[in-house]
This record gives structure tokens, sequence and C-alpha cells, in this order.
């Protein structure tokens, strides 16, 4: 699982999971330094012990700038002009259901496919006819997350927010807030040919890293420094050979990294759950990227943090967003956007 | 007239299929290569999967592509592997003689 401290943004890079990262870092960050905790999964090495963090010559990236606090709506409102799946409705719920007033501005800091901070119970339903001993065991592994997540899954006879899809297509499914997009009659999450006599290991390594897509967690095997590891022309032969894929194909399902300027990550965590298991024959060093057969440690730190089970401590105030705020003359705040966007 | 054949569970099939010319026969399936007669039976994709959202774009799931299609160009012999299941992990090879008839039947 990813773990970053700082995260910059950019209005011109329209990359789903670059962006959904960046939004989950800052998600992360944010959650860290209102709830005080020195941070388990990010960085502890250099936390101070009040909370704030102090860059050290060790820290390699960028810190994030914020806007000016007169600038956040319009940038929540062009945010949501480039992408509308960034428009935050689900976060802003939440967080009123847990008594709070977000400011407009400060929905621009927690955008794209995040459910929010509260606690929040999401229904799942089956598109084929499941007997209920499957039903249940799916359900309870979907749940696993919640050792450290606020968000649950319960069964319903009626049609669920994630419903279910046991047929062909492989194993897939559709992140975090874009489940609500789809329509009702589609399946949100396949899981092919899952059965009772389907190994426990299985379940632990599809179900939860479906799951975990459900929450809005992409995939972790993009990150750079895993992507180096693999010989290009190596995967393109083999995708070629063995899937029938084109240089396109390889490249938007295993070359594309992240864009690590914008992390401050600790090294890329072959073994969380959301890492591909990718074979040696396409590396560089013939050592094959694991990949993650169950949440990890770092999974559920990380997932406790966007998904805490204290909600209100994971808001921070518009006091604390306008503290952290770079600055400069008004006049020359930037109020026309080229449409070019 | 020409058929869309689907299939969803490829292992369930018969190895030896009879279409048509211009005939598209879809499995759900994350890859496939054409071992023989890639001259008559033209493959499209694999495809990632996509919904409409409400405001008339496609929306992808994260995951593999879950899609691959042919197209009967010319009648002959030709032989394809499909690949499903999961196919960095456990992919199950699929491998099916199409026979394609001068005519759709």
């Amino acid at each position: 699982m990813i773990k970053t401290k700082n995260s910059t943004q950019s209005a011109r890079r329209n990359d789903g999971d670059i962006s959904l990262r960046e939004a989950l870092a800052t998600i992360a960050d944010v959650a860290t330094r209102a709830v005080g905790d020195n941070g388990h999964w990010a960085h502890d090495h250099d936390d101070d012990e009040d909370g704030d963090h102090q860059q050290t010559a060790g820290d390699i990236g960028c810190a994030v700038k914020s806007l000016p606090v007169r600038l956040r709506q319009q940038a929540a409102n062009l945010s949501v002009k480039i992408n509308p799946v960034n428009a935050p409705a689900y976060w802003r719920r939440s967080a009123y259901a847990a008594g709070l007033m977000p400011e407009p501005q400060f929905i621009a800091a927690l955008t794209s496919k995040y459910w929010g901070p509260a606690p929040r119970t999401l229904t799942v339903s089956f598109v084929e006819t499941t007997p209920a001993d499957l039903r249940r065991r799916i359900v309870s592994h979907m749940n696993a997350w919640t050792k450290t997540a606020c968000i649950t899954f319960r069964e319903t006879s009626g049609t669920g927010q994630v419903r279910i899809s046991r047929g062909g297509g492989g194993y897939w499914s559709y992140l975090g807030t874009d489940v609500l997009l789809i329509p009702k009659s589609r399946q949100t999450m396949n899981l092919e040919g899952f059965t009772m006599s389907t190994s426990e290991s299985e379940f632990r390594r599809v179900v939860r890293h479906e799951t975990g897509h459900t929450m809005g967690f992409p995939h972790e095997h993009m990150r750079k420094a895993l992507v180096q590891r693999i010989d290009p022309e190596k995967a393109y032969v083999y995708a070629a050979e063995n899937f029938g894929w084109n240089k396109q194909m390889v490249d938007e399902q295993i070359l594309k990294s992240l864009n690590e300027k914008s992390l401050m990550s600790t090294p890329p965590d072959q073994t969380s759950i959301m890492c591909y298991q990718l074979p040696g024959s396409i590396t560089f060093d013939g050592k094959p990227i694991i990949g993650g057969t169950d949440i990890n440690p770092n999974d559920f730190a990380f997932a406790g943090k966007i998904y805490p089970k204290n909600a209100a401590h994971a808001l921070m105030s518009a006091h604390e967003l306008a503290h952290e705020a770079d600055d400069w003359a008004e006049a020359e705040d930037v109020m026309e956007v080229s449409a070019s966007l | 007239m020409a058929k869309l054949i689907e299939v969803t569970q490829v292992r369930d099939v018969p190895s030896h299929l009879a279409v048509g010319v211009g005939d598209v026969l879809v499995f759900s399936a994350g890859g496939a290569v054409v071992r023989a007669g890639a001259d008559i039976l033209e493959m499209l994709g694999p495809f990632r999967p996509a919904a409409i959202i409400g405001d008339g774009t496609p929306l992808s799931p994260e995951g593999p592509p879950n899609t691959v299609m042919f197209l009967a160009r010319a009648s002959g012999a030709a032989v394809i592997e499909v690949i499903s299941g999961d196919l960095w992990q456990k992919p199950v090879r699929t491998v099916l003689n199409v026979v394609i008839e001068p005519k759709s039947a």
C-alpha cells in the first residue's frame, strides 16, 4: 500500500490513478495531522513528538502547497469541471453526518472516489443465484478490511450498491464511489468462477483485493520502482505471446508508472494486497514481483487512516488548511482557465 | 445474416466451432492469440469493460481486459487460444479450432 505524506496536484494531468493516489495521500496526511498521530504508516521516522512534521535532509520529494483560501472554491469548481467524478457528494454527506459543515473550499482537498471519513455500510447483492454460504463467505472476506476501516459491507436481498457477478470476465471492480455510477443492471465487481470449492487463499487474495478497489484503492504495482524492474521488451513479447496484448495494452496495464514527484513514500510495497503478482520472466533481474496474497499490516494501517473509525478526528479545519497555504498578491490570481483544459 | 456469438464460459464450449463469414465471436476473456489462420479470422481487442455513466462517458473498472472478439473474414480453418481466468496467476488456456464456412449458416 502506498505510504505518502505529501503530494502536489496538477490540474492538467487527467489520469485517474494518479489523481486518486494524490487525493488519498492528501486525505491520509490530513487525517494523520488532525488526529495528532505521529503516523505508523508514513514517515514515522521524521515526525516529531507533537505531531508537526519537520522535514529533514532525508526527505525527498515535494511538499503540498495549498492555494490561498480565496481560490479554493474556484479550485474545487475547476476540479469538478475537469472531471465530474471529482464532485465529492458522498464525502460531503458523510461529513454532515459526522456533525461537520465543511466549507466549499475544503472539498478541494478531498476529491475523487473517496467514500468519506464517516462510518459507512455498503450493501452487497449478487447477480447470479448464489448459495447462502457462498454469499456469506464472500461478504465476510470483504469485511476483513473493517479490522481498521470504518466501511462495512452488508448483504441485501435487493439491489446492492456493490453488485457481484461470478460470471466470465476475470476479476475486477470499479473504484470507490464510481460503483454508484454504474447502471443497476450491471455488476460493479466480478469474481469469475468463485464457488465454495475455491480455496481460502484465493478468497483472501482476490476478494479482498477487489474489495480494496471498491473502497477506492487503485493498484500498487504501478509504483515507479516496481515498474522499473520490468523489462519493457520482455513484457511486450510475453504479453503478446501469452495474452495477445498489444503494446498499448501492456503500457496501460503494467508499464504505466505513477508520477513519483507527487509522492513522498516509503519503498513500494510489493506485498500489498493491491499489488499484482508479475512473473520473473518479464523483469530485468529475473525475480518476480511478489504481489500481495492478503491484506498486510501496511494496507490495514492505510485503510485505517483514510477511513478512521473515529471520523471526527480525521477532518481538518479550514483554519488548519489556511495555515498551510501558500500565498501571493491577489492581483496575480488566475481567475480564467483556458477552455483547452 | 451474420451472427453475434457470445461465449461467456469458454471452457464449456466444444473445441471445434463452426461459424460463417461475417460472424463475430465474443469471448469473456482477458486475452487470446490466433495460432493459425490470422488472415481469415481477425482478432479484435482485447477490450477492457466499461459502462456508460450519466454524462455519456465510458467508465472502466480496475482490472485487466475481459473481452476478446473475432471477426470471420473469409472461409477456411483457424486455430485460436483463448486465455481466461486470472491472467497473471492462474490463466486458463483453451484452444479452439474454428471452421469458417463460406456463408453464415
